[in-house]
């Protein structure tokens, strides 16, 4: 056991990419940091121990220190996006898809952030549909397989609410608010697999299963996640 | 309701139909037995049991048909009545019929059945609809496959039926047996161990009922499980949720799913080419945000004229002044004149409060042509599948009523018998909405009957009144509902509802269902109405008339500036509020009532109990103290609404 991990009660990995993330929110709010104000937004008190962790950045590389102001370098940017892209989509996940509420989404998404692969983040994200921006409001870092998608490569996965009039789906996950629901949509035919085809949004979501329509509550059609067939 | 109440053994082999919603269990029903049952494309339709004897069947056996449902784990009370009926008829057979469209979900119950372990055939019905379609099942693969008779069939036609006597003593139990996860099928051993040996084959589908957290069982095993077993079974779930990481419903539900997929695979091809005839495109029209509207302003017109124009006014003409003013009252009055020594009794038949010149005239001369020619209509609605897109439309503006959709078909069905669309209330899905359907009908919506009576008096004061009418009870309706959705605990309902394909009503169906309904009508409301006539007579007779006047002075007089008289109509409102309404009538004919005066008279009685009969069905369906509750709500609700419009019109000098 490190003197590290008994401060601050996690790895000291998890502490430095803590800071990194901290120092890339601040950017992006436009307020500098110093070491104590970095120290007190991190919830960790005025830690001598904070000191030690921001020199093994520096040591690294990752960070620089001028005029008692922290900021990232090149390369402590490019670590700290990819935290920040993985904790923000994270938080897309757990709260606005598994509807979990906001504080153990946070817990989660700091548990998520440090060991979700590139690649599997890019996988979450393709899930997600590329989302702009978490829960919060905040951007979230694009990653390659965003970039992919300027070639107008459709989200992976959206909601069956969000499909357009005429376009056709498979359902991949379906997730009403009411865990109830879930047996009454089965029977009806709304279950993985099947394949939908919305056929209006107004002034009811309207879709068809099986050669059977089917009205369908908001709610309901906000709950149906659908990988949309590409040749529609 | 248990098991055991819904489901009373009959005499006798019985055999049930079960079947997905709105797929003609009640046309077979009626071609087995001779007897109707009603029929309409709607979902729910069926939502009591009806017995009757299939003659054409060997050993006469009953037939019960049952009220449609997707699954043998219950969403709705409705559906529930299914499943407690197969509980509760063991030896039962069954035969099941399905929509050969969607053959997905008959199988999927079929599934539901063979695992319950009945006997059963299969009718495949809807045949004709399928093959417009391009829809091809191989009937005779799938009988070979699940090893039970499957029978393709048009039952609207009586294409098919004629094989099921035949067939139906090869009944068996389907071979359809999905691949559970180990857990799931430990588990399933451990509770069949625990539940009783009269189930016999059951055993092992009402273990998946359980496993899957069917919580509308908890009355039957109440009542069939001893404690210690009951407990055994609670720890065998939470320890198969726990296995299995998700819900133990889920997991089964996708299994059964698999396995039927797999099924569907061989027997069932779609050719995609076929589609939108024009029945289609008129079915889409009907649902389109925009042309919806213009479809629903024309049903609505056609609605007007064929029970505003022609039922209540040509065939109430015809009969009212024709048959009963020129024929009958006079002749019923000459025979009762020189026959009948006693003056009393003359008064009782043919006086002003006569059983012959008010009560038959009023229920067979007014309420009856226009309550035949609505049923009618509302049947031409029902059959040809509009009413669930008009739930469509209604939706979202109904959510602020703490309502889905569904609740359309209640509502419109309570302009024609309030009592009727009462019990109809079961199709909702959660007690929250069928509370305030049934407070919102008790509260405002009038019944044909009563719609008539208030039309024709409203011809009688300027167009204003008819808007201010309509608006005040309309307004109250939205009023109280919004409160109710937000007053009445629960939770409101998502709204997920079948749009079955649009179909020609079939002149057949329509006149039995009509005649049905207007018989159960007339049932209801004649005794009602000669119940009110004698009460009035006695009333009048002993002077307690009077007395009653004078103690409703303050509120009739007092409040609502209304003529004392009008008293009587309250009191006879109280039977029947058509009936109450036909006394304001009255009133206007004798010209005590000026245009302020009907108005606020008619909102009063608008807003009143509808009738006794439908108290006893609010009763019956939600409970004595939530019908009492409604009632007590309802008619201060009446009188203070009146007596807000009275003085605001007093107030604003309004005539009308």
């Amino acid at each position: 056991m490190s003197e590290g991990q008994a401060l601050y009660g996690r790895p000291p990995a998890a502490a430095r990419d803590e800071v990194l993330e901290e120092l890339w929110t601040a950017h992006e709010a436009g307020t500098p940091l110093s070491i104590s104000q970095l120290a007190r937004s991190i919830h960790a008190g005025a830690d001598e121990g904070w000191g030690g962790v921001v020199q093994e950045l520096v040591e690294a590389g990752l960070v620089t220190v001028q005029d008692g102001v922290l900021s990232l370098t090149e390369s402590g940017q490019s670590r700290a996006r990819e935290l920040v892209r993985r904790h923000r989509l994270a938080e897309v996940l757990f709260y606005q898809v598994l509807d979990l509420p906001m504080e153990v989404t946070e817990q989660h998404a700091c548990t998520v952030e440090h060991v979700l692969t590139a690649e599997a983040t890019d996988a979450v994200c393709s899930f997600l549909g590329h989302p702009p921006v978490c829960p919060h409001g905040r951007p979230i870092p694009p990653g390659e397989c965003c970039t992919t998608l300027t070639r107008k490569v459709a989200p992976l996965i959206s909601r069956l609410a969000d499909l357009a009039p005429g376009e056709r789906g498979t359902i991949v996950l379906v997730a009403p608010r009411h865990r109830d629901r879930l047996a009454q949509l089965t029977d009806l035919g709304l279950t993985p697999g099947a394949v939908v085809h919305l056929i209006q949004r107004q002034p009811s979501f309207v879709v068809e299963v099986d050669r059977t329509l089917l009205a369908l509550e908001d709610d309901i059609a906000a709950g149906i996640y659908v990988r949309p067939a590409s040749e529609w | 309701m248990d098991a055991a109440a819904n489901g009373i053994p009959a005499h006798g082999p019985t055999v049930l139909l079960i079947g997905n919603p709105n797929v003609g269990k009640s046309v077979v029903f009626g071609r087995l037995t001779g007897r109707y049952a009603t029929v309409a494309n709607y979902p729910g339709t069926t939502i009591e049991v009806a017995r009757g004897r299939a003659k054409g069947l060997a050993g006469k056996p009953t037939l019960v048909d049952t009220p449609g449902t997707n699954s043998l784990t219950p969403q709705s009370e409705d559906e529930k009545v299914a499943r407690d009926i197969l509980l509760a008829e063991p030896g039962a057979a069954v035969i099941q019929v399905g929509d050969t469209k969607n053959l997905r979900r008959t199988l999927y119950l079929t599934l539901q059945l063979a695992e319950l372990g009945r006997r059963q055939i299969l009718v495949l019905n809807l045949q004709d609809e399928a093959r417009d379609l391009g829809i091809r099942v191989d009937a005779r693969r799938l009988e070979q496959l699940l090893g039970i008779p499957v029978l393709p069939a048009t039952a609207t036609l009586g294409a098919g039926l004629e094989a099921i006597p035949r067939r139906l003593a090869s009944a068996a139990v389907a071979r359809l047996q999905p691949v559970y996860p180990p857990p799931v099928e430990e588990a399933v051993e451990k509770v069949c161990a625990l539940l009783p040996a009269e189930l016999g084959e059951g055993r092992r589908g009402v273990a998946l009922m359980l496993l899957s957290g069917d919580r509308t069982l908890a009355g039957w095993l109440e009542a069939n499980v001893p404690a210690p077993a009951r407990a055994a079974l609670g720890s065998v779930r939470s320890e198969l949720d726990r296995l299995l990481g998700a819900s133990a419903a889920g997991v089964i539900s996708r299994a059964r799913h698999r396995s039927v997929a797999r099924l569907l695979r061989q027997v069932f091809t779609a050719d995609r080419a076929v589609r939108g005839s024009l029945r289609d495109r008129l079915g889409m029209l009907a649902m389109h945000p925009i042309w919806g509207v213009p479809v629903l302003l024309a049903v609505l017109a056609a609605a007007y004229v064929f029970v505003g124009w022609f039922g209540a006014g040509v065939v109430v003409d015809a009969v009212e002044e024709g048959v009963f003013g020129r024929y009958l009252n006079p002749t019923a009055t000459v025979l009762v004149q020189r026959f009948v020594p006693w003056g009393w009794l003359r008064d009782l038949l043919v006086g002003p409060y006569g059983i012959v010149t008010m009560a038959l005239t009023y229920a067979l001369a007014i309420v009856l042509p226009v309550v035949g020619t609505f049923f009618i209509f509302f049947g031409v609605l029902e059959d040809s599948g509009y009413l669930p897109r008009l739930a469509v439309m209604v939706n979202r503006p109904f959510a602020a009523l703490g309502l889905s959709g569904k609740a359309v078909l209640p509502m419109v069905l309570g302009l024609g018998c309030d009592t009727m669309a009462t019990l109809t209330a079961r199709i909702l899905p959660t007690r929250k909405e069928r509370i305030i359907v049934t407070l919102l009908l008790a509260l405002g919506v009038p019944c044909s009957a009563q719609l008539g009576v208030i039309l024709a008096l409203l011809g009688s004061v300027s167009p204003l009144g008819t808007l201010l009418w309509a608006g005040v009870v309309l307004a109250t309706l939205v009023g109280v509902g919004w409160a109710a959705a937000r007053v009445v605990p629960g939770r409101s309902a998502d709204f997920v509802l079948e749009v079955p394909p649009l179909r020609w009503p079939r002149l057949a169906n329509l006149a039995v269902k009509t005649v049905a309904r207007a018989e159960w009508y007339l049932w209801e409301a004649v005794p009602l109405f000669l119940a009110g006539t004698l009460l009035l007579f006695l009333l009048d007779r002993t002077g307690l008339l009077l007395h009653l006047q004078h103690a409703a002075r303050p509120v009739v007089v007092g409040l609502l500036d209304l003529p004392p008289e009008a008293a009587n109509s309250f009191l006879v409102g109280f039977l029947r509020r058509d009936y109450g309404a036909a006394g304001f009538f009255t009133l206007r004919q004798q010209g005590l009532l000026d245009g302020v005066q009907t108005v606020v008279s008619l909102v009063v009685i608008t807003l009143f109990v509808p009738c006794i009969a439908n108290f006893f069905m609010m009763v019956k369906e939600r409970g004595l103290a939530v019908a009492s509750a409604m009632v007590a709500f309802i008619v201060p609700t009446a009188f203070l609404t009146g007596a807000a419009l009275n003085a605001l019109l007093r107030l604003l000098k309004v005539s009308l």
